[in-house]
Formats: structure tokens, sequence, C-alpha cells
């Protein structure tokens, strides 16, 4: 349809220059772009609708020799028949019936007559539309606007009279719910807006199926996106919003990719610095900043780049805290980051304790948990960190600023018990072999 | 000789002016026997005046002697007639105040370009964005088919049933006060010309401080009269004993602390900043226009539409966000206005807070492109303040006091000195206007009956009419103003759900109008 007119039409839109345009005048065309959202969601659709109105007459000769008759027909055609709910012709007060109507196409009147008059026809819609016209009157059964009355003057050749006149439809009743077959555009790239089923089905499986395979970091990421709306996110958003450093994150919107963050710049940082360790980290574990996968069913896009920023970060938390990528190490991340930042999906890994063993468990329960609920809780919110400005401080520094201790080191203590446990058992095969070599 | 002399002409004077050189001769120590009045009136502020003007109006009351004191100077309280510049105390007065003050022939004197009548209302809720739609179809007769239609939407049974506007639907009428007090002051004067020189004169003692009010004292012996237990008002231009005293004398009321009539209440700790702007929008007088409230935790805003492209704001904050706002530049107090109506309360807070580095008009283009109307449920036809009319930024203290009663022996309250509530549901003034109409209707009653009009008796009638239905709306406006300041939580969703709820029982929110009309 038109944007202009809203009469049909065969153009299309041309792709290229509109981008240009956008390119040239972005206010005015974000301007544009907003209003026309707004003016299709919630504005009437307004549509033109032609009436044909006329008669067909014939002159006729009486048998009786009475004065000439007129055999006239009187008809009223529309472009559209299926909203016309009646026609209501009005005759000259001499016919009798006088007021005629017509509930059913052809909307035509036959007669004989023995004069010219002028014709009314009252034109009137079906419940919920409503013409669009300073002459429309309500219609006798109180729909506002409903009934337009139209006039012809009869007229000795067959007369036609054209009227063009608009036509408001009806609103939508459900303006905002959407279903499966009528999905609303995309807020912004892959942005995969999902109804409430999808949203809780989705939920459901990738929370399943990241406990069976803690590896599929896109369930992971499927399920914090899922689970985010309605509260958490916006209040995570808030929280921004109310910190100056975080109202600087939204507004210059940084990302973390590989090309953004310059491993080998990092490397040469100084030794304590927040981007030595996290290179260091990173080498460590033996990964990289790659694209974390992109934020899909969040429907605010500022909503959508805070958990997008937050998967990003989640590596420099790992960094600054010195946990390893294992599970262990992810559990009390997540830990940490549920007591900071409230976001359902970290408090539903944590049900991933059931995969570790049992002394990894007693370690987890004993040792991480409580360091992790107590500094996430203490701690500035690790959201507002602006990480790109905070790559040459002191990582000692930061972690006192933001009120975080360093929990122990996790690969450490594990290094130490295996070392432990192998030499144990050297031990215990040494003695063994002793006794069945001597028979002891 | 000469003293003879004197005394000779002073004797052959007649007695009633022998009488008063006698008397005013000896009046070196003061003591001279005060003006006795039927009803004094102090205060003179809109609430005051359409009391005497009812009185004054009122054929049974027409005759009786009444002063009427200000410290103000009354006659030069007259409206300008710029178009331009609008004062920045407006009042919503609603239909039932202005069908008071039509009856006391005061609406009639009110300059009726520069008062705008509004139709409909818009409220919406800051944090949740549900809102609430009032205008005149609700109000129309409702009954079970309607109720049974409204569940249907969309069908032809709902069609069928649809109300029309009706042709003077209006939900109130935004005044000046200036505008006010000049009509009503214009009828007295037109009232007091058709009584001039007589003894029931009106008594308009305008720059007049109240010195103080005492009771009478005891009278030296039993041929004086005995006017201990009347008030005796001392003012400059001399006493008036008052039969009844009346005090309309405002939120600080001497009246109602001669009486000792304790007046309960709270501080809101948040202060209403009002201001006179210009939109984008040139309205005229057949435009059907809408008065917009916002609901933020940090209290109400409100924009009331005036003649022309000119609207009143009314933001009840908190203090710090007060002072803030008095400080910006024009530019920027703009754009923190539209960001009241527009951004999330946390955008709204930090453009006001003390540390925020960037400037609202910065602010306001950013976060105005990433807050979404829908989701704020910002109305469709909002405008756009575009300017503030010079100088008519300021700002008040917010608080909610209620007299324990509104009578005592020959003292009468009226107005701001019996109760003083929220601005957020614009009752105030029209409280005080139903409070004059009551009490005149009262002493009118009382002077057909030939009761004394500052007994018991006839004073006892108005407490019973107006004490608890003014305590009514006061308590409703105070809870409002308190589920509202709730920010996050089961609160939030709890007014959220009714405020839906209520959007959809058409006959409920015709009913709530109702009495937010004062209609009885």
């Amino acid at each position: 349809k038109c944007p202009m007119c809203r009469t049909q039409t065969s153009a299309y839109l041309d792709a290229e220059r509109s981008e240009l345009l956008q390119i040239k005048h972005p206010k005015t065309y974000s301007e544009r772009q907003a209003e026309e959202t707004e003016d299709e969601a919630s504005r009437e659709s307004i549509q033109p609708i032609t009436l044909n109105i006329g008669n067909r007459h014939a002159l006729v000769t009486p048998t009786d020799g009475s004065a000439n008759m007129h055999d006239w027909t009187f008809f009223v055609k529309p472009s559209r028949t299926d909203i016309i709910e009646e026609v209501q012709i009005l005759l000259h007060p001499t016919f009798r019936p006088s007021h005629i109507i017509r509930s059913r196409p052809p909307y035509e009147i036959r007669r004989l007559g023995r004069g010219y008059f002028t014709i009314t026809a009252a034109v009137i819609l079906r419940a919920g539309y409503s013409w669009v016209s300073s002459d429309a009157e309500p219609s006798p059964d109180g729909v506002e606007d409903g009934m337009l009355r139209l006039e012809s003057t009869m007229d000795k050749s067959a007369s036609l009279r054209t009227f063009r006149r608009l036509l408001a439809l009806p609103q939508p009743l459900r303006q905002r719910t959407f279903s499966i077959l009528n999905r609303p555009p995309p807020n912004y790239p892959g942005h995969v807006p999902l109804t409430l089923a999808e949203r809780g089905a989705l939920a459901v499986g990738s929370a399943f199926g990241s406990l069976r395979n803690p590896h599929r970091h896109d369930l992971i990421a499927a399920l914090g996106e899922a689970t985010a709306k309605p509260y958490f996110i916006s209040r995570l958003r808030t929280a921004m919003l109310a910190n100056p450093t975080g109202r600087r994150i939204l507004r210059d919107r940084p990302r973390i990719t590989s090309q953004t963050m310059s491993l080998e710049k990092l490397r040469q940082l100084p030794e304590d610095t927040v981007g030595r360790a996290y290179a260091a980290w990173l080498d460590r574990e033996g990964v990289t900043p790659d694209t974390r996968d992109q934020v899909r069913y969040i429907d605010d896009p500022e909503e959508a780049y805070v958990m997008q920023r937050y998967r990003e970060t989640h590596d420099f938390t790992h960094a600054i805290t010195g946990l390893p990528v294992i599970i262990e190490g992810e559990l009390a991340v997540k830990a940490f980051e549920f007591a900071n930042t409230l976001l359902p999906m970290t408090a539903l890994s944590l049900v991933a304790v059931v995969r570790l063993k049992a002394a990894e468990r007693k370690r987890f329960f004993e040792t991480y948990l409580p360091w992790a609920v107590s500094n996430g809780l203490k701690a500035e919110e690790v959201i507002n960190v602006y990480w790109e400005e905070e790559l040459e401080t002191d990582v000692e520094a930061l972690r006192s600023r933001l009120g975080i201790e360093i929990p122990p080191d996790l690969r450490e203590i594990r290094k130490t018990l295996r070392d432990r446990n192998k030499a144990e058992k050297a031990a215990r095969d040494a003695k063994e072999r002793l006794g069945a070599a001597t028979g002891v | 000789m000469a003293s003879t002399a004197l005394l000779r002409r002073v004797l052959a004077l007649p007695p009633p002016l022998r009488r008063s050189v006698y008397s005013s001769a000896n009046s070196h120590n003061g003591a001279r026997e005060p003006d006795i009045y039927d009803v004094v009136c102090i205060g003179g502020g809109p609430v005051g005046l359409s009391f005497v003007s009812a009185l004054r109006s009122h054929p049974s009351t027409r005759l009786l002697r009444v002063a009427l004191i200000d410290s103000q100077d009354l006659s030069t309280s007259r409206t300008t007639d710029d178009t331009e510049t609008y004062s920045n105390r407006c009042s919503s007065l609603t239909p039932a105040s202005l069908r008071f003050l039509n009856q006391i022939g005061a609406w009639e004197k009110v300059k009726r370009d520069r008062a705008q009548p509004y139709h409909a209302m818009d409220v919406w809720d800051g944090v949740s964005g549900s809102k609430i739609h009032f205008d005149s179809v609700d109000q129309q007769q409702t009954g079970l088919l309607d109720a049974v239609a409204e569940m249907i939407p969309g069908s032809r049974f709902q069609a069928s049933r649809r109300k029309y506007e009706m042709e003077d639907a209006v939900v109130a009428t935004m005044c000046e006060n200036s505008n006010t007090t000049s009509a009503l002051l214009q009828r007295l004067h037109d009232l007091s010309a058709e009584q001039l020189g007589t003894q029931s004169e009106l008594k308009m003692l305008d720059k007049t401080r109240v010195d103080s009010i005492d009771l009478g004292s005891e009278p030296k012996d039993e041929m004086l009269l005995d006017l201990s237990q009347w008030a005796i008002v001392s003012t400059s231009h001399g006493q008036l004993a008052a039969r009844l005293l009346v005090g309309a004398d405002g939120a600080n009321s001497p009246v109602r602390r001669f009486a000792d009539i304790p007046s309960p209440g709270w501080d809101y700790n948040q202060h209403g900043v009002v201001a006179t702007l210009h939109v984008d929008r040139q309205l005229t007088v057949e435009d059907l226009r809408t008065a917009y409230q916002r609901f933020l935790p940090t209290g109400p805003v409100a924009l009331l539409p005036l003649p022309g492209n000119k609207a009143s704001l009314v933001w009840s904050t908190t203090p710090q966000h007060a002072a803030k706002l008095k400080t910006l530049s024009s530019t920027d107090f703009i754009a923190a206005i539209n960001a009241a109506f527009r951004l999330m309360p946390v955008d709204i807070g930090y453009m006001l807070s003390s540390t925020s580095s960037t400037n609202p008009t910065d602010e306001l283009a950013w976060r105005g492109t990433a807050t979404p109307a829908s989701s704020t449920g910002l109305p469709r036809n909002f405008p756009r303040v575009e300017a503030v009319q010079e100088g008519s930024i300021a700002s008040f203290p917010l608080r909610m006091r209620h007299a324990s009663t509104y009578t005592g022996h020959r003292i009468a309250l009226i107005g701001d000195a019996a109760h003083t509530i929220h601005p957020l549901a614009g009752q105030g003034l029209n409280l005080g206007l139903a409070d004059a109409q009551s009490l005149a209707h009262q002493i009118a009653y009382g002077v057909d009956h030939g009761m004394d009009v500052g007994s018991c008796w006839t004073l006892d009638g108005y407490n019973n009419d107006r004490w608890a239905k003014n305590n009514a709306v006061i308590g409703v406006v105070d809870k409002l103003s308190k589920i509202y300041g709730v920010s996050s939580g089961p609160v939030v969703w709890g007014r959220s759900v009714g405020v839906e709820v209520l959007e959809r029982l058409g006959g409920l929110k015709g009913w709530v109008m109702g009495a937010a009309a004062g209609m009885k």
C-alpha cells in the first residue's frame, strides 16, 4: 500500500535508495520510521472506497394515453459490498413506500414514475467500520459515523455519479499479542520475537539441554535470554542507568570481540594490569574472546545490548577472580554473578552442581559458594565497569575498588591434590609390590 | 473662658454627636467600643471572597453586617488581558464549583477567554505504564446491557450501545486564581453599589493586618454589652466584634489558632513546582482539550491545558529535585519537563540529581530514542513542551492538614484554614468553595429561622455537612499519593492491575468522575 495515500499500488521499496537516505539524513529517517511504525501500530487504517450512484432510464408510453411514464432503475454500486450493512433509499414522498431498504447487493430499485426528483441513498456500514467524512452521520442503530447520505438527481438520460469516500477500517482486536503466524517485525538485526509459550518452551528445553551437555554454550545463552524478562534484565538496565559509568557504556555501546580486543597488545602490558591478567587467563585456559552468541530473544534493543555486554564481560570476571574455565570454576563465577546481577540463568546453572564429583562438591559448598555469595553481594555491580578503560589499571586496585576478594586458586588446589594423590598411590603401589615380593 | 465657650458649644450639639464627641474625647486610653459585625471574614482569597459574595447574593443574608479583612491590596487583583502570559497560580474548577460561582453571580464576571474547560483526562503510571482515560462518555447512565456489551468488544451489540460525547461535557475548567478573585471582587463591588451608605454595607478592609484576636473583656457593669464570649479582632482600623468570625485565612490560620482547634497532619516532603508552559500545538476554543498526569515515584507531574498553546505545569517532587529544577536554564528546564513525561523514572532521577555531568537536553535527546512510548504508557496525542514563560517557575511545600473540627463558639473555618491537601487531584480550591457554599447556606438557614448565626445550632450543620466529605477526599488523595510513591514490588503490580480494571469498567469510572466533580 502507498504510505502516502494508502491505495493499493504496485510500486516497491527501493532498498538502495532507502539506505542512502538513511545515511544522508539519519535523524529525519529515524523520525519518519518511528512515525510510520507508530502509525501502523496504533492508527486505524483508512481505505478509499468508490460508490457509483445513478440511474438507468427508459421512457414508456402508457397504453391508456396518460402522460408518459419513466421506467427508471436507481442503483448504488460500491466497490466493496462486504462491508456494507444495508442501503436505505429515500424516494419522493409520493412513492409508497418512499423508504426502501436493500440489505443485499444489487442495491437497486426499479420504478415507474412521472417526473424527475432527487433520490438520497444512505449507505450504512457494518459494525466496526466507519466513514471518514465530515458528512458522516450516526447510523440508526447507533454506530458513530456509520451512515453516509449521497444524493443523485434522476435524469432523463441515464445518469451516473461517482463518489469516492474514505472508509475507516476497524482496529484489529488483538493489537499487541501476536501469534506464530503473525510475528511483528524485528527491533534489531537478529531479533526473533517469541510468544510466551515459545519462550517458556525455550527456557525448559535449554535448561535440560545444557544440564546434559554443559559445553553447549548456545543453550546456556538461550536459557539466559528466555528467563531474563520480565523483571531481571530491566532491573539490570536500570542499575546501569543509575550509575554514571553504566550510562556511558549504554551510550557508547562498546563490543568485546577478538577484533576490538587485541591480544598481542594486551600481552605487552605490565604484569599486574587487568589487561595482562585477562590475556594471561585466556592463554592459560586456552580460550579466545571470540564471538559470544548474539542476543536474539530479548525484545528491547537496549536490554538486548545489556545482555550482550554481560556475556562479553563474563571472561573479565573470570580474569580478575582467577577462576578457571572447568565446571567448578564456572559454577563459582556463576554464583558470584547471581549475587551481583540477579540474572536467573546464573542461578539456574548452579543446578549443574550435580555433575561435580563428591570431593569437588564438598570444596564448592565449603569454600567457593560462600566466597561467591558474600563477594557478589558486597561488591559493586560488575556490569558497570568500563573494561575497555580499565585495561591498564592494577588488578589489585580494581579488585579493592570493586570490593572483591580473590578466592583460593582452584587450579593450584586441584594440582596439589592431584600430585598428593599420585604420590600416595605410588607409595601404596610400592608397598604392595614390596609386600608381594617379600611375602609380608 | 475658652473652655466654657467650648463646653457650651458641645452641650448645644444634638445628643448623638454630643455623645460621640464625649467618647472620642475620652479615647485617650484607646478603649473604644468595638464595631459589632454579624460576620467578620478574615481572608480575601477566592474562598473568603466567594463566601462573602454568597452571603451578599442570598436574599436572607443580604442585610447582614459583614466585614472582610485581608492584608493584601484587593483592588489591584485585576487579571491582565495579555493573552500571552498566564499566571502560574491556576486552579481546576469542577462543575460543582462553577455552579456555585454561577449562583452567586461571579462566573459571568470571569474573563472567559482566559479560562479553559477541558474534556478528558489521561492519567498513567510512570513505573508500569498502565493508564486510564477519563472522559464524559463514562458519566452517562449505564446499566446492565451496557456492562454486558462492554464484555464483547467488536460486536454489533457493543457498537449499537456506543455512547456519544455530550454537548457540554466538561470534566473541569482551568482558571487563574487572579481571574476568579477579580471576578468575585467585581461582583462584590456591584452588590455593594446597591447598598451604599446603609447599615448593611460591606466593610472591605484590605491592606489591613490583623494585630490580634481576643475574646472581649468582661463588662464593667450589667448595662454594658457583654462581649466576653465574642471574638474581637484588632486591626489598625479599629476593633471589630464578630457575632461569627470566619477564618478563610490560609494554612497558618490565626483564627484557627485563636480557636485552639488542632489541625493534625503531616508534611509530604515534596515541593510542588508550578510554571506556565508553551506547547507545540496551537488549539482553538472548539478543540477538545485533555489534562495529563503521570505518577512518578517521586511524585505526580501534571500538564493542564490553558487557552491557545499554553499549559500549566504542576510537578510534585522531592525538595532536592525542585531546587535543581529552579536552577536550570530555560532549555534545560523544558528538557526536564519533557523528560518527566517521556522517560523512565531512573533517567529523570539521574537528570535532576546533583551528580549528573551531562546537561538535560542531551540526556533527553539520547534517552528519548531509547525509550519507546508504548512501554511508558505515553498517550498518543501528548504534546511537546516548547517554551516556558519567563519568571513563572515557582515552588511551594506540600502538606496535609485537617482541622479536627471546622467550628467553635462563634468561629468557623473554611478553605485552606480548615484543610490542606495534596494537589494531585486538583481538589484544594474546590473543597474550599464547597465549604463556603455550605457555610453560607447554613447561615441563610439560621437567619431564616431566627437563630444567632454564631451559635452552635447554626454552625453544627456546616460541620456535619462538610467535615466527613472533606475527610474522605483528603484521605483518598493521601492514599493515592502513598500508593504511587512506591517504585517497585507488589504494590506496583497491584495498582497497575487496579488501573487496568478500572479503565475497562465504564460505569465505575463514571462514578469516580462524578465523585471527583463534586456531584452528589
